[in-house]
């Protein structure tokens, strides 16, 4: 057995920005144990392992583990795994075209492929559960596991609540760009404050352009997540919890459509990422959300241990 | 250019254990902040670039990287990167023998190639200094540290003290694996319990057996305030206990040191405090799988 891999930051065009994802082939006859092992050794958010489809109509199977744990969906996975594929061109003996759709826990993930000039940049994927809100959390919890002050979280349109479209994340939406820059993730109230615990997760926002950020910005949405009791002190790019984001903004709409953001995260932390959201929302209800963005190799090898 | 890599396991023999480490080759034209940004892309405790040597008798110049900085010199990535070379068997066009000599920050270090029916299995590092034991610690605050009970630091033979070897150290020793097993790294009591300048890195062993010039432990690193919650097998740390030992006895000491189990990674660093002449010296001994092997595209 070889298993070989290759290595993209996702969420991003330039090599070392958003956020690594390592895509491993050949990994068939694996058992799961050894896959965890492997995504531990990789030692990155998420690693992935590309199957042979069980419904020949499916592109792969896509198995999604993170250094602790397999995952029933993910969003940066996702779309960092197609468009390794749609690279490569074929899957399984199989061209591939502008479509994919994985098997996953959570459900099937269709893909589409972007291309430019020809040649695929990136993937969009629609998130494989319904969208649903849960409890709300205290604004003084969040204010301190975020190492900000209550007044620094804004409640007009929403008070910090569980969103999820896949993967459940507390969203928070904060005052301003400079309390978004100043957030800073606190271990030990993440591990206490009762209404975050259950969760664990923490994405924060800013809605830029507006009197947030007295001006224009080339992006709709600044973000910022934070969950260190999983290990994951900052996030460069969770596709998943912007699916979640993205969600819980079009449910705030009065008007049928589709609601469209660009989302930048990772900027405080140095790897810049950009994630462009779509939410469709008719009937009193968000009937789809699609996360995408671009991909840039960075890796490419084999493991040995085999 | 072409940027090859393989990675390797260090101080074990057994794949997904130790500590892992990337060696880059090829990266003789990269600047600084590429290599720092390539260490930061594998995201392993340290990625070393191997370059040609300034002075033809050594074997070459290593540059060791941290995710977040470049150090002057660390243990797990001189093994490491001497063992793949030795495996390898030739470097800029020369063979590699039983003993390579790398150029660092720190200075000149050299290590001996273990090797194993031929095969290179591992290396021997020889310590470019020895340790400086400094300050001592309240043992309560220390305990209160990691998580600890008041009295669960063991102060028969020592206190808590600072041992510096490049990076510094804090090391305490603790009664049994229980105590062990049961420590946690948070940064937060970290500096609640011992200041902002105590340092990061925290070392805590208990005694597993012992004889007269014979010691075998069990040990953890924690150093959250750096970035890194806990470190499966740390060589330096594995020098400074060495030394720290040195002050405490006379002749010479095999310590054999256990580290990373409570992790998942267990790891083995088999020390020696040589004493002879009058002269001392410490080295490290570690064997090393490899684990991948590949190519950097971005660059």
């Amino acid at each position: 057995m070889t298993l070989t891999y290759e290595t993209v930051d996702v969420f991003t065009d330039s090599a070392f920005g958003g956020n690594p994802l390592a895509v491993v082939f050949g990994a068939e006859d694996l058992p799961g144990e050894a896959m965890q092992r492997i995504a531990r050794e990789f030692n990155y958010s998420e690693t992935t392992f590309v199957l042979p489809p069980s419904d020949p109509a499916n592109t792969a199977r896509v198995r999604i583990f993170s250094c602790k744990r397999e995952m029933p969906f993910a969003g940066h996975p996702n779309v960092g795994t197609a468009t390794v594929l749609a690279w490569r061109g074929e899957a399984f003996g199989r061209k591939l075209g502008d479509r994919l759709v994985f098997e996953e826990i959570a459900g099937t993930v269709p893909m589409a492929i972007r291309s430019e000039a020809g040649r695929p940049v990136g993937a969009m994927l629609t998130a494989p559960e319904a969208f649903s809100t849960g409890v709300e959390a205290k604004v003084e919890d969040v204010a301190a596991c975020i190492g900000l002050t209550p007044a620094e979280i804004r409640t007009d349109a929403h008070r910090p609540v569980v969103a999820s479209g896949g993967l459940p994340f507390l969203v928070a939406e904060l005052a301003d760009r400079a309390a978004l820059e100043r957030a800073a993730p606190d271990t030990g109230a993440f591990g206490s404050a009762p209404t975050v615990v259950p969760h664990g997760a923490i994405l924060c926002y800013v809605r830029t352009g507006g009197p947030n950020t007295a001006g224009s910005d080339e992006v709709d949405i600044r973000a910022r997540m934070f969950a260190p009791i999983r290990n994951v002190a900052e996030d460069p790019a969770t596709g998943s919890a912007n699916v979640a984001l993205m969600g819980l903004l079009a449910s705030l709409r009065a008007e049928p459509g589709t609601l469209v953001r660009r989302i930048a995260q990772g900027v405080e932390m140095g790897r810049p990422s950009l994630l462009e959201g779509e939410a469709d929302w008719g009937d009193g209800k968000v009937t789809a959300i699609r996360i995408g963005g671009r991909c840039a190799p960075v890796m490419r090898g084999e493991l040995l241990a085999f | 250019m072409t940027l090859s890599y393989e990675t390797v396991d260090v101080f074990t023999e057994t794949a997904f254990g130790g500590n892992p480490l990337a060696v880059v080759t090829g990266g003789e034209t990269l600047t600084t902040e590429a290599m720092q940004a390539i260490a930061r892309e594998f995201n392993t405790p340290e990625t070393t670039f191997v370059m040609p040597p300034a002075d033809p008798a050594n074997t070459a110049r290593v540059r060791i990287f941290t995710p977040a900085m470049e150090l002057p010199f660390a243990g797990h990535p001189n093994v490491g990167t001497a063992t793949m070379l030795a495996r390898r068997g030739e470097v800029f066009g020369r063979p590699v023998g039983d003993a390579v000599r790398f150029e660092e920050k720190i200075g000149l270090v050299g290590l001996d190639i273990l090797r194993s029916g031929g095969e290179a299995v591992g290396a021997v590092l020889t310590s470019p200094a020895m340790p400086e034991v400094k300050e001592r610690f309240d043992p309560s605050a220390v305990a209160a540290a990691v998580g600890l009970p008041d009295t669960a630091i063991v102060v028969a033979r020592h206190a808590p003290v600072q041992v510096a070897i490049g990076a510094v150290l804090l090391i305490a020793e603790v009664e049994d694996r229980d105590v062990l097993a049961a420590a946690r790294g948070d940064a937060g009591l970290q500096l609640k319990h011992l200041g902002e300048a105590a340092p990061p890195l925290v070392y805590l062993y208990t005694r597993e057996d012992a004889g007269a010039d014979y010691l075998h432990i069990r040990s953890r690193m924690f150093a959250p305030r750096a970035g890194i919650p806990e470190d499966p097998a740390t060589g330096g740390a594995a020098v400074a206990i060495a030394g720290l030992f040195a002050t405490l006895m006379d002749g010479s000491l095999d310590l054999v040191i256990d580290q990373g189990i409570e992790m998942g990674r267990p790891s083995r660093l088999d020390v020696r405090l040589i004493r002879e002449g009058g002269a001392e010296r410490i080295t490290v001994a570690g064997r090393c799988v490899p684990m991948m092997r590949g190519e950097i595209v971005a660059v």
